[in-house]
């Protein structure tokens, strides 16, 4: 029993196969002889000169589509972000907006801020291909205190069984960052302001890796209030593919009850805030603790500031 | 077209594809596996000289073959051994190649072979005309003809899988004065299958579903009767092909690896469990980084739906779903064959258990029947609107079905490794999407030579998913200065390569800590991001 060998189609299968074969090897070859490659090198640079030229401290610069991020070599000593998801950014945390864009994604974004009630300031004449735009935000928040920038003022401790272990050595850490050392567990047992990955943008943050038993306290004296304790937090994305249990994060005034924030194994950088005084200062304590520590890589940050409403 | 002439076409073919290889090799990267690839041949290669030398017999002692052969005992020798011999014929002796291209001339070669034994399985199942266009099917395939420049083995088994299942076809069908050469050639070929790699462990099941399906005598038992009276029961005679292959491809395979002549099963044993425990390749899937099994069945469906150019991909997958139906209509080889040579790779991968080998690489070997399906799909679908008497149309439009395959290697390299097909729409509607945009750390390769101008004096690096071995061969063929040295971290590093990998971008997060934040080169490819590289002192500060 010999097996067959060319198979005449039948008429149907066979107009779907030169359809399938004309419009593929058309499709294909259309596709592949006009692909868009974005913007040249060249015009890159020269549509990050508006940026440069004129970006002030606090600024964010949202680069849109998240994958195209050859502008960071000309912007990124400036923090710029380039997510999958620019809305869901503390927005009220910046005056001011620049958004850079390629691939026509940027023109969508700088409509979708200003439907968010934020001012298009200037819209910047750059190479084709590019988008570079400024926006005001008139109902930004004022940061009046910045925990990550204000670590060397902290003090921290493993909470455990009823006592505290203070972690008080300030040594160096990443690129000479300082961080405040525990006396165990050195490897991962610190609190410091590094980048880390989370979710799909590496962000600069507090390292607090919860204990394996017990509270990891990062405890703040005389902060002043102003209205909101902000925040993001969550796990590395590495802590979030290989941890086993959620971290709860506890922030307490002045020894106060706390209020509990927990953050899932999905959740990596997810914003939490309190309603605090506006006015007089208060001692502001972070507390870390999960039932199971392995890999649970976390980090957070979170500031002081100034807003009559925050964005969801 | 006669035969003489169809064969020629495909060795020209063949010839053309080894030597668009060969002269493109230099632009490629070398990836994480071919580091250990080089050191090991190198290491194997040296065995040589000892077997064609006064020390003749020391070469089969154990203490001499665990000097060359204890290295990368994961695979098996015969890819690495040829690249030995390459190394030595075409850098050493001729001087015409620099080294890590004379490791790889092995894979260009086993490149151009699986072509041609695309062609003649083509031409066994269907007929020389399905033979050519499918093996021009695989010429132009992106992802494939990026991993035929490797000196790796993915290529390689596709060409020797292929081969031997050509071979086995014809054993199984061979006239009865033929019966023993073909078999004993089939038993051959499949023991140098299984010493090329892994996958030929499973061509077994082919060969006992193909018998299944045509067997040269009849499979139900029956009652005889017995020379001395009485009945016997006679049962399925076994094919002497599966007795060959049974027997002669293990001898053959143990024969072409010394390490194997100690302790033979207990390296064996160890050979097969390291597989059954192999390590997980974490791989970013339309938006999730899967890291660990069990992986979506659907895995190497879609990234063969993504990678492969759209009109082989679809002609394939109608090509499969008349194979189905035909089969099922009634039974017969050549479309049993072609079904499972696509289906047993692909569900090797999509078994939940399976562990996690995130690229497209790892089922090369169901290629060569997709392309033969897309090729008799379109043949018939020719045939049935009589394009057979206007050949000029015909022609036009399989090579049509050619283009896009060709465009795209053309514009794709070398970065053919992340490349995804129209259908994806290209490198940055599979970004969008949110696919695997690298790996294995080849990459990066473009940004080596420029080191030399962005540092002075003595320079640790952070290759990151460039590997030691990788790195000591671009050392020695001078791609960057000596003063280059390797980093295993970004702490300390004055220099750092960051590779748009999620399941390794922890590392991102220490080179921005240590390094900085601002890149001050990179690869991109139409602009999506695939590595960038930071220096210290410049990447903290803006661009000059």
């Amino acid at each position: 029993m010999r097996s067959t060998v060319a198979q005449p189609a039948p008429r149907g299968v066979a107009a779907l196969g030169l359809l399938v074969a004309l419009g593929g090897g058309l499709y294909g070859a259309a596709f592949w002889l006009t692909v868009d490659e974005g913007p040249s090198a060249e015009a890159i640079a020269e549509a990050a000169k508006p940026i440069l030229d004129g970006h002030r401290a606090g600024d964010l610069i949202l680069v849109v589509p998240h994958f195209a991020t050859r502008v960071y070599e000309h912007v990124g000593h400036l923090g710029p972000l380039a997510v999958k998801a620019p809305l869901r950014e503390d927005l009220d945390g910046h005056q001011r907006i620049w958004v850079f864009g390629i691939f026509g994604d940027g023109e969508p974004l700088v409509d979708a801020l200003t439907a968010r009630g934020l001012e298009l300031a200037e819209r910047f004449t750059t190479p084709a291909g590019t988008t570079v735009a400024l926006l005001n935000n008139p109902g930004a928040n004022t940061i009046r205190y910045d925990f990550l920038a204000r670590l060397r003022d902290a003090k921290v401790f493993h909470e455990k069984n009823g006592t505290r272990t203070a972690c008080s050595e300030w040594t160096s850490g990443r690129g000479g960052a300082g961080r405040w050392q525990c006396p165990y567990d050195k490897d991962w047992f610190y609190v410091a302001p590094e980048y880390h990955l989370m979710g799909d943008h590496s962000r600069l943050c507090l390292w607090a890796h919860p204990p394996g038993e017990g509270r990891l306290i990062v405890e703040y004296p005389r902060v002043p209030l102003a209205g909101r304790l902000y925040g993001r937090a969550g796990h590395t994305l590495n802590g979030s593919l290989n941890a086993r249990a959620p971290i709860d994060l506890d922030v307490a005034f002045d020894g106060g009850p706390p209020q509990r924030f927990v953050f899932e194994l999905e959740d990596y950088f997810e914003p939490f805030y309190v309603r605090t005084a506006t006015a007089g200062t208060a001692t502001v304590s972070f507390a870390i603790s999960t039932v199971d520590a392995g890999v649970n890589h976390f980090c957070f940050t979170a500031d002081i500031r100034t807003a009559e409403e925050l964005a969801p | 077209m006669k035969n003489v002439k169809t064969i020629h076409i495909v060795w020209l073919i063949a010839l053309a594809y080894v030597a668009v290889l060969w002269s493109t090799a230099s632009s490629v990267g070398f990836t994480r596996d071919e580091g250990y690839y080089f050191k090991a041949a190198q290491e194997y290669s040296g065995w040589w000289g000892v077997l064609f030398s006064s020390r003749f017999f020391d070469a089969f002692t154990a203490t001499e073959i665990a000097k060359h052969f204890s290295y990368n005992t994961e695979h098996p020798p015969l890819v690495k051994l040829c690249q030995g011999i390459t190394y030595h014929v075409f850098s050493e002796w001729l001087g015409v190649t620099s080294p890590s291209t004379g490791f790889r001339v092995t894979g260009f070669l086993f490149g151009g072979f699986s072509l041609v034994a695309t062609y003649l399985l083509a031409k066994e199942l269907v007929d020389e005309r399905t033979g050519v266009l499918a093996a021009l099917f695989m010429a132009v395939m992106p992802r494939y003809f990026f991993d035929a420049h490797l000196a790796c083995f993915d290529v390689p088994i596709t060409a020797m899988w292929t081969f031997s299942i050509y071979m086995f076809v014809r054993a199984l069908r061979a006239p009865r004065g033929q019966v023993w050469r073909r078999a004993i050639q089939c038993g051959v070929v499949f023991g140098l299958a299984l010493a090329t790699k892994l996958n030929a462990l499973f061509l077994p099941f082919v060969f006992i579903l193909l018998w299944l399906i045509e067997p040269p005598d009849p499979l139900a038992p029956r009652l005889v009767r017995a020379p001395l009276g009485g009945t016997d029961v006679r049962l399925p005679r076994v094919p002497i092909v599966l007795w060959t292959c049974a027997i002669i491809g293990p001898l053959v395979f143990i024969a072409t690896w010394p390490h194997l002549w100690h302790d033979t099963f207990g390296r064996i044993n160890a050979y097969l469990l390291f597989h059954m425990h192999h390590e997980h390749y974490p791989a970013l899937y339309l938006g999730d980084l899967l890291i660990k099994p069990p992986f979506p069945w659907h895995f190497p469906v879609v990234m063969t739906f993504y990678t492969v150019p759209a009109p082989i991909v679809l002609l394939g997958a109608l090509g499969l779903l008349r194979a189905l139906v035909a089969f099922v209509r009634r039974r017969n080889l050549a479309d049993g064959l072609l079904l499972v040579g696509v289906a047993l790779p692909v569900f090797l991968i999509a078994m939940p258990d399976t562990p996690i080998f995130g690229g497209v690489k790892h089922w090369y070997n169901a290629l060569p029947a997709l392309s033969i399906l897309a090729a008799r799909a379109l043949w018939g679908s020719l045939d049935a609107f009589d394009f057979g008497s206007r050949p000029a149309i015909a022609y036009t439009i399989a090579a049509l079905t050619v283009v896009p395959g060709a465009l795209a290697i053309q514009h794709s390299h070398p970065n053919g490794i992340g490349f995804y097909n129209e259908l994806a729409g290209g490198y940055v509607g599979a970004a969008r999407i949110g696919m695997q945009r690298g790996f294995w750390g080849g990459l990066a390769y473009p940004l080596y030579p420029t080191l030399n101008e962005r540092t002075v004096g003595p320079t640790r690096v952070f290759f990151n998913r460039t590997n030691y071995d990788s790195y000591k061969m671009y050392r020695r063929e001078d791609v960057f200065e000596r003063r280059f040295h390797y980093a295993n971290e970004p702490r300390g590093a004055q220099v750092a390569v960051d590779f748009a990998q999620p399941e390794h971008a922890e590392q991102q997060g220490a080179i921005w800590s240590w390094v900085g934040t601002r890149p001050v080169a990179g690869v991109y490819q139409d602009n999506v991001t695939l590595i960038q590289l930071y220096v210290k002192g410049q990447s903290n500060a803006p661009p000059p």
